[in-house]
């Protein structure tokens, strides 16, 4: 932006300088018409003129770099003290930042030196009190189970009481049960001895019947076994005789 | 007709034999009416029995067997009946009888009960010997078996 502005006043300048000059040679023109009257003229060749815009451009270029050397260099010293400048200020606000963390710190270590010293107060008193507490319900506790212990014997004595009277009432009912039952049972006994006896004996007889059956097959076999084919042939002609006796035919 | 009849079944003793010979009979009604100019008993070469044919032959030449078709027929069916109505003794026994044995019976039959019967055999090892006989719905038990029960009864 600096740059642009003095370019610009670079340029007026030039411009300004061949006004000037134009000026100049308009001046020593009218001069020179004055003198041929007077017969004095001053004159600008063309070479010169050439030389002169030489001169003029070498001259610029020359300011030209010059200025930007000096606005270059002028630019970094200002940059450069801007920068000492912001760092001085940032080592300050660093500073000033460590003075307030460590004035921070210094408070945050006296809150929790007296939180701990608050925490330990209460903690302290509330184990007091639950001791407190503690011998109370103790207290408490002894005196319920005395009053209990009194209360379970007066109970233990009543419940013997009712258990030995109920004992004694249950022996009775049960003594007359089993009289009543008694008969019965023995009605029962009797009945279920003859149902046995009786079937003792049909089991009995189902065995001997049992074992005449085997008897008779065996018997069966061997006689059967033991008749040859002739006997046989007699035996049928025989009952065919009997039949015929008995008049079957 | 009843001796021609006699006579064309005495071989037949038991129930087997019977349905042998009905058996023969339906063969020989296939026959009647075919080829009647032949004789039946040609007709019937190697298609019954020998001995039955044979005693066909003997009853076409002895003029017995009617020569018509129709009236042999009648012949046959006549005969089927008479055998039908045979008598029939039911025998149960404990062994296997031979050949013998059951024309013994037959004969037996015939000499001292003077009846022609059929023997229905059945065998049953279990009555041990004798006979358990059963005759027009009388039924009598001679066997051993029965026998064996009564002595086993007495012990």
């Amino acid at each position: 932006m600096v740059l642009g502005e003095i370019l610009i006043f670079i340029s007026l300048s030039v411009g300004f300088l061949v006004i000037v000059l134009l000026l100049i040679d308009i001046y020593v023109s009218r001069k020179k018409g004055n003198e041929k009257r007077g017969e004095i003229s001053l004159k600008f060749s063309e070479d010169f003129w050439k030389k002169l815009e030489g001169m003029i451009e070498e001259e610029t270029k020359k300011t030209v770099i010059e200025v930007e050397k000096k606005i270059l260099e002028d630019l970094i010293n200002e940059q450069r003290k801007q920068i000492s400048t912001f760092r001085k200020r940032l080592e300050e606000i660093a500073e000033e930042e460590k003075r307030e963390v460590s004035a921070f710190y210094q408070k945050l270590e006296e809150k929790r030196e007296n939180f701990e010293a608050a925490m330990k107060r209460e903690t302290l008193e509330f184990i007091q009190s639950i001791l407190k507490e503690k011998e109370l319900i103790l207290k408490e506790i002894n005196e319920i189970n005395q009053s209990l212990r009194k209360e379970k014997d007066e109970i233990l004595k009543e419940v013997k009481r009712n258990g030995e009277k109920l004992i004694e009432e249950l022996n009775k009912k049960f003594s007359q049960i089993l009289d009543s039952f008694s008969e019965i049972i023995k009605k029962k006994i009797s009945d279920v001895e003859t149902s046995i006896e009786n079937y003792k004996k049909e089991r009995l007889k189902e065995i001997d019947k049992e074992v005449y059956r085997m008897i008779v097959d065996v018997s069966k076999k061997i006689i059967g076994k033991a008749i040859d084919i002739s006997t046989h042939e007699k035996l049928v002609m025989d009952a065919l005789e009997k039949a015929k006796k008995e008049g079957i035919f | 007709m009843e001796e021609v009849f006699e006579k064309l079944s005495e071989k037949i003793i038991t129930e087997e034999d019977l349905a042998f010979f009905l058996d023969q009979l339906s063969i020989v009604r296939k026959f009647l009416f075919l080829q009647t100019q032949i004789p039946l008993s040609e007709r019937l070469k190697n298609k019954i029995d020998e001995t039955l044919r044979k005693e066909i032959e003997k009853l076409e030449k002895e003029k017995i067997l009617p020569s018509s078709p129709e009236e042999q027929s009648s012949f046959f069916n006549e005969l089927e009946n008479f055998l039908l109505k045979i008598p029939k003794v039911k025998l149960e026994i404990a062994f296997e009888p031979s050949e013998e044995f059951i024309l013994k019976i037959g004969g037996w039959f015939r000499e001292k009960v003077k009846k022609r019967i059929i023997l229905d055999i059945f065998i049953n090892p279990k009555i041990i010997g004798g006979a358990k006989i059963e005759f027009q719905g009388r039924w009598k038990d001679f066997s051993l078996e029965k026998e064996v029960e009564k002595l086993h009864g007495r012990i």
